[in-house]
C-alpha cells in the first residue's frame, strides 16, 4: 500500500525547516534509505526556496502544498504553488566546469534537483505551477 | 546549524553541525565573511558533523573562495560525509576547492 505525506505550507522560508522535519519524519516512519531521503530533502530546500523567494509579484500570504507518494518502486512529489508560473526546466544550466573566478550559482539549485531526481516535469494547471519529481526507489 | 570556531597558529577552523542549507546560509555567510574581513586568509571548514548542504550554502563558500583568492588566501574543507560529497561532485565544486580527510591532513597542507 503507498503511504502518503500531505504538507500545507506558507511562502516563509522558515516554513523550510518545518517541511524538513516531517519529512526526516517520513524518512524514519517508512525506513526510507539515505540515498532517497537526502535526494528529496534536497529537492524540497532548492525548490521551495526557489518559489518562496522568486516567485511571487506581491507580498501576500500563500500556500504551497507538497505532496509526497511512496509506492513499492517510486517515490514521487509534487509541489503546487501559485506564484507566477514558471518553469524550472527552462532554467539553464550552469557551467559547472568554469575556474573558481567564473563560476556563479546561477541556476544551480535547479541542476541539483534534477540530478538527483530520476525524473521531473512541469504544468501549469488551474493556475498553478505543478512540479512532479520522480525518484526511483531501488532495492 | 551550529558553527563552532577555533583557532589554532596555522588557521582558523569553523566546525559545522547540522544543515547548511536556505535557512541556516545566511548565519554562515555573515560569520564566514566576517573572519576573511578581518584578514583570516587561512581557513578550515570541518564538514564532519555536516549533515545536510543545499546550493544557498554552496553560494557561500564559492563567495568565499572567490574572495580569499583575491587575498592570496587558503580555504580547505575537509571530513565531508560521502552524499555531501556528492552534492559538490554534481555541482563541479570539487575541482574549486581543496578537499582533506580530516582537520590535522587540512591543517598540514594549506599552509
Amino acid at each position: 500500500m503507498d503511504e502518503k505525506l500531505f504538507i500545507r505550507l506558507k511562502n516563509n522560508i522558515s516554513e523550510i525547516a518545518r517541511v524538513s522535519q516531517l519529512l526526516n519524519d517520513f524518512r524514519l516512519e517508512n525506513n526510507l534509505p539515505g540515498e532517497i531521503s537526502n535526494a528529496i530533502d534536497l529537492a524540497l530546500d532548492e525548490i521551495l526556496n526557489n518559489i518562496i523567494n522568486y516567485g511571487y509579484d506581491d507580498k501576500n500570504e500563500h500556500e504551497i502544498t507538497v505532496q509526497i507518494i511512496l509506492s513499492d518502486n517510486t517515490l514521487s512529489m509534487i509541489i503546487e504553488d501559485d506564484g507566477r508560473p514558471f518553469n524550472p526546466l527552462d532554467v539553464p544550466e550552469p557551467n559547472t566546469e568554469d575556474s573558481l573566478e567564473d563560476r556563479t550559482v546561477g541556476g544551480l539549485g535547479l541542476y541539483l534537483v534534477r540530478n538527483v531526481m530520476d525524473n521531473m516535469q512541469y504544468t501549469y494547471e488551474n493556475n498553478k505551477n505543478v512540479i512532479k519529481m520522480i525518484k526511483n526507489v531501488r532495492g | 546549524m551550529e558553527i563552532n570556531q577555533t583557532k589554532t597558529d596555522e588557521a582558523i577552523v569553523l566546525h559545522l553541525e547540522g544543515r547548511l542549507d536556505t535557512n541556516t546560509a545566511s548565519s554562515f555567510e555573515e560569520k564566514l565573511m566576517a573572519l576573511i574581513n578581518n584578514n583570516e586568509n587561512k581557513i578550515i571548514l570541518d564538514f564532519s558533523a555536516l549533515d545536510f548542504i543545499s546550493s544557498s550554502g554552496l553560494r557561500v563558500l564559492l563567495m568565499a573562495g572567490k574572495k580569499l583568492k583575491t587575498i592570496n588566501g587558503k580555504l580547505g574543507l575537509c571530513a565531508l560525509k560521502d552524499h555531501i560529497k556528492e552534492v559538490f561532485d554534481v555541482a563541479g565544486f570539487t575541482m574549486l576547492f581543496s578537499m582533506f580527510p580530516d582537520q590535522d591532513e587540512a591543517i598540514k597542507n594549506i599552509q
